[in-house]
């Protein structure tokens, strides 16, 4: 029923993303990922997400940052281990199902924007609403809401080679929001954007974080931008090596960051 | 259900159909001499006259006596098996039972089938056998009933319930909002261009496959026989014709296909990873595939018809003014979407295929990896490729290969070898030369592109052999062929006997007719197709047997001037002449085909239906051919198929005329007993003269209709093969040869076409496919310094190798192929000096048209990359 993946969540209490022991590994062209070749990407991988936690991940180039927040996001599945999202484990379930959870309860935002060039902004914010089958006239109105909430009004009906990076990352946020998700996932989101769009960016999950409650996963490599998160696992060769909470203010918080990197 | 009831049912059904064999053993089924017997009566009759006469071979009654304690055998446990049943036993009788029937199947063709007449042994062994087999089945299947059933039932509750909750689980209520559909139409049109390629590939095959079978329609009727199943007529000229077209379009397709599908997977990531469902995304690409379809059903429709007008006018010049072509009708239309629909389910299937073997789909959203490079060893396979390549073209340039197509694709494979392994050797030779960082930048895509590269160029040269040697050779062929007129010197030629000897005097005496009769026997050949077939389907060929002193004076009659020379021909038969009647624009092919063999195997009469080649009968012995030639003796009737001339020495011809009067009709083996010489039952003359008759134009309609008369008083030839005809009239072959001219070079210059616009659609769709890539490198490469002259050089390296290599190899395959087929077909200096100023204006528009596209190809390419002022 559909009743059943939407109050999935809310009957499991606090803990949002479990993952056990997760394993995940890319086999070279035509041999299986469990090969002995394969190359191990996430090596034995525990840790969980708590409601409303604002996580970053952090890490050098290739230590597996992307391909654990694919698996959260369940677009890749893991070799071995388990993933549970709100308490399920998603190897119970269903590619469809899968589907239906990333449509409904989760929200994705990436470095490269990944919007369809051949949508405009607004038809571009409301797409995961359209693919929910959501009644016409309700995701006209949520999109536009949207776009006034990160200042896009101007230019719905602009299509993305016409906006600039921050513009665009704007719109991804806002169609990330949209379906009102329970996890944003967030690949590098500042990555492509000059300083002063990575701080509306970034200032911008921490008001979705803060005042409307949601859970962020972001990835990045940036130190400055890890600091507005509530919490940063810092990723070295596939295993988790560090898993630091933020106590103070974000400059402190900034401060124990780069002593961390320093392990990297 | 309760289990004595049920062993009850099956002993009662045990019971009766066990009763069955012994019925069916003591049926009088067997025909001998005009009466019937069963089979105990058949073996003491036969033992009786094995005692008395020499009716029967010492093998043939010991293999009797064999049957006959089998089915003895088999009989007692019959009787075993029914008394274990009403003893309530289980010894497993039944399974005895099976194997004796299995091996009375094996032993009674051998030993009844050699002695009963009307094939009663296969109605006694398949009735055993099934009765057997049926009753093992069944029992078997009503023991394991009451497990399988409860298994059944119990896999139905578990699938209902699993059906359940998945619809619980999967609920997705509501429709799409009119904005879904918007959405899905504007990406649509985004992704546009790489959906007109497939669009107009697929339009293309349909208005191929239309023209195609409105081309056959209008010819049919023109014909004298069309089937297709022995490969004769209209139909397999234009089918021949068709399949590389279908091959091609089909491969287009599925490479339009994946390259519109690795797009279209790209884009649809975003809607997969934002949730949208699977079967959602099938339908959206059912939809766009049944649309191009439907469309190309009607563009098919509507452009075949076109170009069936435009074949129509090229078809009446070909053929005369005076022609009538047959209407196309609702049939053409029918096979066009009948052809469309097998492309597009190979299409779909091979598409499918391949995304999943080589994981396009995921590569559709990575990152460009480098291609795999061969291993270690490539001299090998490289010297392996030419090899392939050398020895299809020595035995392409046999009369006995027929000109195999399959010659051509084992040289094609030789070809990719050659370009993949020996690409390779060469490459890494330069890499470890000097020379390897000045030609970094040249060759870069080779190296990171090379199964790609291999692959285009594997298939260009394809296209190229194809065009400019075999298709474009049937067409010159057709040019330099002999007149048909010439090619016929007689109005009529009869296969006739001495019974008709009253019939020609009287034609004689009635019409302006003068008949030229000359001593025959008919050879028949062990094999006329030209591949394997089963024992038992194996087609035998007839041909027309003659002596040496009458092939001089069919050759004194055509060239008063011809001086007859020693054709070194044996008294034993053993050495044959052979003349192929064909004209030159028939494929060489050689009058017997077994097993490929290079001499043929000849048998003196008609064909005979019991003869199988691999029996100990030496009734077709192998011949040494002293000599050949490919031309017109009496007519080429059947084009080198049948009716060819065998001829023999005198002295071996004199007895080969005698030799019908001891000849078995079923097997051909030599009949010891002269009693059974029965002429009509086991012996038959057969024809025994040629005649040929020439007369005056203004008797011909009167003649026709006395050659049907002719006919009807030789029905029993037609029974071998429908194909040999007792008469044949040279205005019936001068039309269909006409027709088959006409259609020859239409069809093969339609494939001409076809294959150039595939090689420039190629071409096409590799310059669009690659253009972000090279546009990606452009960029890099301007950033790192490098000058637009220099980056123009590359690009234009590598758009230029698509080109040249395929195109130098495709020439030298086409010179060494071409020089192949003159030396099968046996085509003299003048020939060739014709075939070659026939011939070079398909070389030199094949190689202009490619030559201009791909220059302003090119052009477009490099500005589309470069910018046009860089």
């Amino acid at each position: 029923m559909g009743d059943y993946r939407k109050n999935m969540c809310e009957t499991e209490g606090e803990e949002l993303v479990r993952v056990e022991q997760l394993v995940k590994n890319y086999g070279k062209a035509g041999e299986s990922e469990k090969a002995e070749s394969a190359v191990k990407v996430l090596k034995a991988v525990d840790f969980c997400v708590n409601r409303q936690e604002f996580v970053g991940i952090m890490g050098k180039s290739g230590c597996g940052k992307t391909t654990l927040l694919k698996v959260i996001g369940l677009i890749d599945k893991p070799t071995s281990g388990k993933v549970y999202f709100c308490g399920k484990s998603i190897a119970d379930l269903w590619s469809d199902e899968l589907s239906d959870i990333r449509r409904q309860k989760m929200g994705f935002v990436f470095q490269d924007f990944y919007l369809l060039d051949s949508l405009s902004v607004r038809e571009n914010i409301m797409l995961p609403m359209v693919l929910d089958k959501c009644e016409s006239r309700r995701c006209t109105e949520m999109g536009e809401e949207y776009a006034r909430k990160f200042g896009l009004t101007h230019l719905l009906e602009k299509y993305p080679h016409e906006l600039s990076g921050g513009e665009k990352q704007r719109t991804a946020i806002s169609r990330a929001l949209i379906n009102n998700p329970d996890l944003i996932l967030a690949d590098e989101p500042t990555g492509n954007l000059d300083s002063k769009s990575g701080q509306t960016v970034i200032e911008a999950l921490e008001h979705i974080n803060q005042e409307m409650g949601k859970t962020i996963v972001m990835v990045t490599h940036d130190p400055q931008m890890a600091s507005h998160c509530s919490r940063i696992l810092f990723l070295k060769d596939g295993q988790i090596l560090e898993d630091l909470r933020k106590t103070g203010t974000t400059e402190m918080f900034y401060k124990q960051i780069l002593e961390h990197m320093k392990m990297l | 259900m309760n289990k004595n009831n049920f062993n009850k049912k099956r002993a009662i059904i045990s019971f009766i159909i066990y009763l069955f064999p012994f019925i069916i053993i003591y049926s009088p089924l067997f025909l001998i001499n005009g009466r019937k017997y069963n089979f105990t009566q058949l073996f003491f009759y036969v033992y009786e006259l094995y005692n008395k006469t020499d009716k029967y071979t010492f093998t043939q009654f010991t293999l009797l006596q064999i049957e006959f304690v089998l089915i003895l055998l088999f009989q007692l446990i019959c009787i075993g098996y029914l008394v274990t049943i009403l003893l309530r036993k289980n010894l497993y009788l039944n399974v005895a039972a099976l194997v004796l029937a299995l091996a009375h199947l094996f032993i009674s063709f051998d030993a009844l089938g050699t002695i009963v007449e009307n094939g009663g042994q296969m109605i006694l062994s398949m009735v055993l056998l099934i009765i057997c087999g049926l009753e093992f089945l069944i029992t078997k299947m009503m023991d394991a009933w009451p497990e399988a059933s409860a298994m059944a039932k119990e896999r139905s509750e578990r699938d209902k319930k699993a059906k359940k909750e998945k619809e619980q689980r999967l609920y997705f209520p509501g429709n799409y909002p009119r904005q879904f559909y918007q959405m899905m139409w504007k990406n649509f049109r985004h992704d546009w261009k790489d959906y007109a390629l497939f669009l107009t590939s697929s339009a293309m095959a349909a208005m191929l496959a239309f023209a195609g079978a409105g081309c056959y329609q209008m010819l049919a009727g023109l014909h004298r026989q069309e089937n297709f199943l022995i490969g004769q007529g209209l139909g397999m000229i234009l089918l021949k014709g068709m399949i590389p077209i279908a091959v091609c379009c089909c491969f287009l397709m599925v490479f339009l296909l994946i390259f519109y599908l690795r797009k279209w997977m790209a884009g649809c990531s975003i809607f997969m990873t934002l949730g949208i469902r699977r079967k959602t995304l099938y339908i959206i690409l059912a939809v766009e595939i049944l649309f191009c379809y439907l469309f190309s059903i009607v563009f098919g429709s509507i452009s075949g018809n076109i170009l069936t007008r435009f074949l129509k006018i090229e078809l009446i010049r070909e053929l005369g003014t005076e022609t009538t072509l047959a209407p196309v009708t609702v049939r053409s239309y029918l096979i066009m979407a009948g052809v469309l629909t097998v492309l597009y389910v190979v299409s779909l299937m091979a598409t499918r295929d391949i995304m999943r073997e080589f994981n396009l789909i995921r590569a559709a959203a990575r990152r460009i990896q480098k291609e795999k490079e061969p291993g270690k060893h490539v001299k090998l396979p490289a010297v392996f490729g030419v090899f392939l390549i050398l020895l299809s073209m020595i035995l392409y340039a046999q009369l006995t290969r027929h000109e195999s197509f399959l010659l051509l694709l084992l040289c094609f494979a030789g070809v990719f070898l050659m370009i993949r392994f020996g690409g390779t050797w060469y490459l890494r030779k330069e890499k470890s030369g000097n020379r390897y960082l000045a030609k970094l930048m040249r060759h870069n895509h080779l190296y990171h592109r090379s199964k790609t590269i291999s692959w285009y160029l594997t298939v260009l040269t394809i296209l190229n052999t194809c065009g400019i040697f075999y298709f474009s050779f049937q067409i010159v062929s057709v040019d330099i062929a002999e007149e048909p007129e010439s090619l016929f010197p007689y109005e009529y030629v009869c296969i006739a006997d001495e019974e008709d000897t009253e019939f020609f005097d009287r034609l004689e005496r009635e019409y302006e007719v003068e008949t030229i009769r000359f001593p025959m026997v008919r050879v028949s050949n062990a094999d006329r197709t030209e591949k394997p077939e089963p024992r038992q389907r194996r087609a035998q060929g007839q041909q027309i047997g003659i002596s040496e002193t009458t092939y001089h004076q069919l050759k004194k009659l055509l060239d008063p001037e011809y001086q007859a020379s020693d054709l070194q021909l044996d008294p034993e038969g053993e050495r044959i002449y052979i003349v192929h009647q064909q004209d030159r624009s028939i494929k060489a092919q050689p009058i017997d085909w077994l097993y490929g063999s290079k001499e043929p195997f000849l048998h003196i009469g008609l064909p005979c239906p019991s003869y199988i080649p691999e029996s100990p009968s030496r009734a077709f012995t192998e011949r040494e051919i002293a000599g050949e030639e490919i031309g017109s003796l009496i007519g080429c009737f059947r084009q080198g198929n049948l009716e060819n001339i065998v001829v023999f020495s005198d002295e071996y011809f004199e007895e080969a005329k005698d030799m019908w009067k001891y000849t078995n009709i079923y097997t051909g083996d030599f009949i010891e007993n002269e009693e059974e010489r029965i002429e009509g039952v086991t012996i038959r003359q057969g024809p025994s003269q040629l005649v040929l008759i020439c007369s005056a134009q203004k008797d011909l309609e009167k003649l026709d209709k006395e050659m049907q008369t002719f006919t009807e008083m030789h029905s029993y030839e037609k029974q071998f093969d429908s194909e040999v005809s007792s008469y044949y009239s040279k205005e019936t072959a001068v039309t269909d040869m006409k027709t088959e001219q006409a259609l020859t070079r239409i069809v093969n210059l339609f494939v001409f076409l076809v294959l150039l616009a595939a090689g420039m659609f190629l071409l096409y769709v590799k310059a669009i496919s690659e253009m972000e890539e090279k546009k990606e490198r452009a960029v890099f490469l301007k950033c790192m310094g490098m000058r637009r002259k220099e980056r123009i050089q590359v690009l234009r390296g590598e758009w230029y190798l698509l080109f040249w290599l395929p195109m130098l190899i495709a020439l030298v395959l086409n010179v060494c192929f071409t020089a192949a087929t003159f030396h099968a077909r046996m085509y003299s200096g003048g020939v060739i000096r014709e075939y070659l100023r026939n011939g070079w204006w398909t070389l030199a528009v094949w190689v202009a048209a490619q030559g201009v596209y791909i220059w302003i190809l090119g052009q477009w390419y490099v500005r589309k990359v470069e910018g046009k002022n860089g």
